[in-house]
């Protein structure tokens, strides 16, 4: 059974308008819910967490249908962006709070502090006020303070934000391994493709409150089915194309080139490739694609080149340095060539 | 953007402190400088004390009043967009712009005219009340069992239609809380809107119902706001002539008619000179100063709360 099931959530905000939309989350696993700023990603997760009520839809966990329930009693925990840690209390209070709300003996409050600080690598920080903290130790308070008290489900929005790149990549196995350690559902809204990469299940696309589409990563990543996806998961390549359905596939006319795919469509498309899936090479043959160097750019994985060929204008990422007006040969295996119907 | 210390910034400067201290200083070093070589007499009199007393009460009174109407409407205005926003944000300034003489034709129009709708309704249905119990007393059974409900909420009735507007301490601070509820508002609405929504938000998925929000999260934030308002507007009651003078010229109070510090000022002025009127002004000023710097003291609020 699904942990979480969304169902025709609808909410008007003002002039912003959420839904309908619904999707599933399974138990023990790590979902990352992507879109651009204004998407209505943060919407949806207050939805979840009960601070907005949706003006129809329900929200179910664990088959219980919370939508009228107030936050409290949603068995959810929620990590805002920037935290929000309780700045009037210690380090020890803020994670000891939603103990203490319940009721629980101060005993048992100190047992599960020490428990989940040590889990998390924070006992040191336990007595500090929680002004003077890093990002890094300011998620990881809010994190325990979220995890003491056991939620079925973790919101987490945009936790990544406030960190600088390599506490970032440090923090990936700790949030990574939180859905089975703690026996629950994470869901995870950013903007970040790499953090929704290296973190999900299962991603689901949205834009202008709408869900766009949902899936593996490595779905969603290299075979997006729909065009907004392509463009937000960084498919810098996407070119309007003729498609001819061909035995194991068909034959793409882009420009005045000939490409072949993999994938067997027939009609209009659009051609959608990766810039670090082309190499440049020196031979002839399938899938090559001569042309003219027109910018070069230093970029984090390589060269960021645009290639104009055949009427088209290619981005690519390479290891070699080229210079502008350099001819090149750009390779491109049919299988990595992904064609979108254009509808 | 001007440098400290360039000339336009030295200029303006200059200007502003001299009016700040033409205005605002040398009037106050004054009255205090004259005034309190005769701040032991002015205590040694007992009308003045009582007066004191009586504006102190009142002022507190005031203040809590401000406190319950205001904390509420302060976390509305802080936290939320409705539909006629505007309208409570205008009604909440209103008492700075009315002239406060007629805030005291006002109360006592609403509450102690023949036009007092409130009361006068109350006292119709204590009368249809009444009139009930006489139609009853034919029923035996049935009036033993309810009249001892009826009369009471008769009483109950008939007492608070009862309540004396007019020189009481009712009235008094009916007038001072219409002048001083705003600035316990502002101040705190100010400061909850400074409390990050998405803590509360927080706490509430944590297990905390509303009221435990409030009381372990936004009330540690907020309280020293709040008694910094809860002075504010207690120092503003304190400082309210205008509407006494129609209100409560004189409080009814343990027997006795007591002027309010201001009256008791300004009849001073009017009735024996400035000299007089100096004597008891710096008394006044001096005690409201102590208060002032002792609570704040005590609350250990710094600058702006």
């Amino acid at each position: 059974m699904d942990a979480v099931r969304l169902i025709n959530i609808e909410l008007s905000l003002g002039s912003f308008k959420l839904g309908p939309l619904s999707t599933s989350m399974a138990n023990r696993t790590y979902n990352v819910i992507m879109g651009p700023t204004g998407s209505g990603k943060s919407t949806l997760l207050k939805v979840i967490a009960g601070a907005y009520r949706p003006n129809s839809g329900s929200v179910i966990v664990d088959g219980v249908d919370v939508t009228n329930k107030p936050p409290e009693l949603r068995g959810i925990a929620y990590v805002p962006q920037g935290y929000a840690l309780f700045d009037h209390m210690t380090v020890y209070g803020n994670i000891e709070y939603g103990l203490k709300v319940r009721g629980m003996p101060k005993s048992i409050r100190a047992r599960e502090v020490y428990r989940i600080a040590e889990d998390l690598g924070i006992v040191n920080l336990l007595n500090r006020k929680v002004n003077g903290l890093s990002g890094g130790e300011s998620q990881k308070v809010a994190l325990a303070r979220a995890l003491i008290v056991r939620p079925r489900v973790l919101l987490l929005d945009e936790p990544m934000s406030m960190m600088d790149v390599s506490t970032r990549e440090s923090l990936i196995p700790t949030l990574r391994e939180i859905p089975r350690k703690y026996d629950t559902v994470v869901i995870h809204v950013t903007h970040d493709r790499d953090e929704a990469y290296a973190l999900a299940d299962k991603v689901t696309i949205i834009n202008n409150g709408r869900l766009i589409e949902e899936g593996e990563p490595e779905e969603v990543f290299t075979r997006p089915k729909r065009l907004f996806t392509a463009q937000f998961v960084g498919f810098t390549n996407i070119i309007p194309a003729k498609a001819v359905k061909t035995q194991g596939g068909s034959t793409v006319h882009v420009g005045d080139l000939t490409l072949h795919s993999s994938e067997g469509i027939e009609g209009s498309v659009y051609v959608c490739i990766r810039p670090e899936w082309f190499n440049v090479t020196n031979e002839g043959g399938l899938n090559v694609i001569e042309g003219t160097v027109l910018d070069v750019e230093r970029g984090r994985m390589g060269y960021r080149v645009k290639v104009s060929a055949g009427g088209v204008t290619f981005n690519a990422v390479v290891q070699s340095k080229l210079s502008s007006g350099d001819v090149v040969k750009l390779s491109i295996p049919p299988d990595m060539v992904h064609l979108i119907p254009a509808y | 953007m001007v440098y400290a210390g360039e000339l336009p910034l030295r200029v303006a400067l200059a200007v502003s402190i001299l009016i700040l201290l033409l205005l605002i200083v040398y009037p106050i070093v004054l009255l205090i400088t004259l005034g309190s070589a005769q701040l032991a007499s002015a205590l040694s009199v007992g009308s003045f004390i009582d007066a004191i007393e009586v504006t102190v009460i009142m002022s507190t009174l005031s203040a809590l009043v401000a406190i319950v109407m205001g904390t509420p409407l302060a976390y509305l205005l802080a936290r939320y967009e409705f539909r006629f926003k505007q309208i409570l944000d205008s009604i909440i300034d209103i008492p700075i712009m009315v002239p406060h003489i007629i805030v005291g034709i006002m109360i006592v129009l609403a509450f102690a005219s023949r036009y007092n709708i409130i009361f006068n309704t109350l006292n119709l249905v204590a009368h249809k009340l009444m009139l009930i119990d006489a139609a009853l007393s034919r029923y035996g059974l049935l009036h033993a069992l309810l009249s001892p409900v009826v009369n009471a909420l008769v009483n109950l009735l008939t007492g608070i239609t009862g309540i004396r507007f007019v020189n009481t301490l009712w009235g008094a601070v009916a007038a001072v809380a219409f002048l001083s509820s705003t600035y316990y508002i502002r101040v705190v609405e100010a400061a909850i809107s400074m409390v990050n929504p998405e803590m509360e938000i927080v706490a509430r998925t944590l297990g905390a119902s509303p009221s435990r929000v409030f009381v372990s999260i936004t009330l540690p934030k907020v309280w020293k706001a709040m008694a910094n308002g809860a002075l504010l507007s207690w120092a503003r009651s304190v400082s309210e002539a205008g509407a006494l003078f129609i209100v409560a010229y004189s409080i009814y109070f343990n027997g006795n008619y007591i002027y309010p510090a201001s009256v008791y000022i300004y009849e001073s002025y009017v009735g024996v000179g400035l000299a007089n009127a100096v004597k008891y002004s710096a008394a006044l000023l001096i005690i409201v100063l102590i208060i002032f710097v002792a609570y704040r003291v005590a609350l250990g609020i710094k600058r702006g709360g």
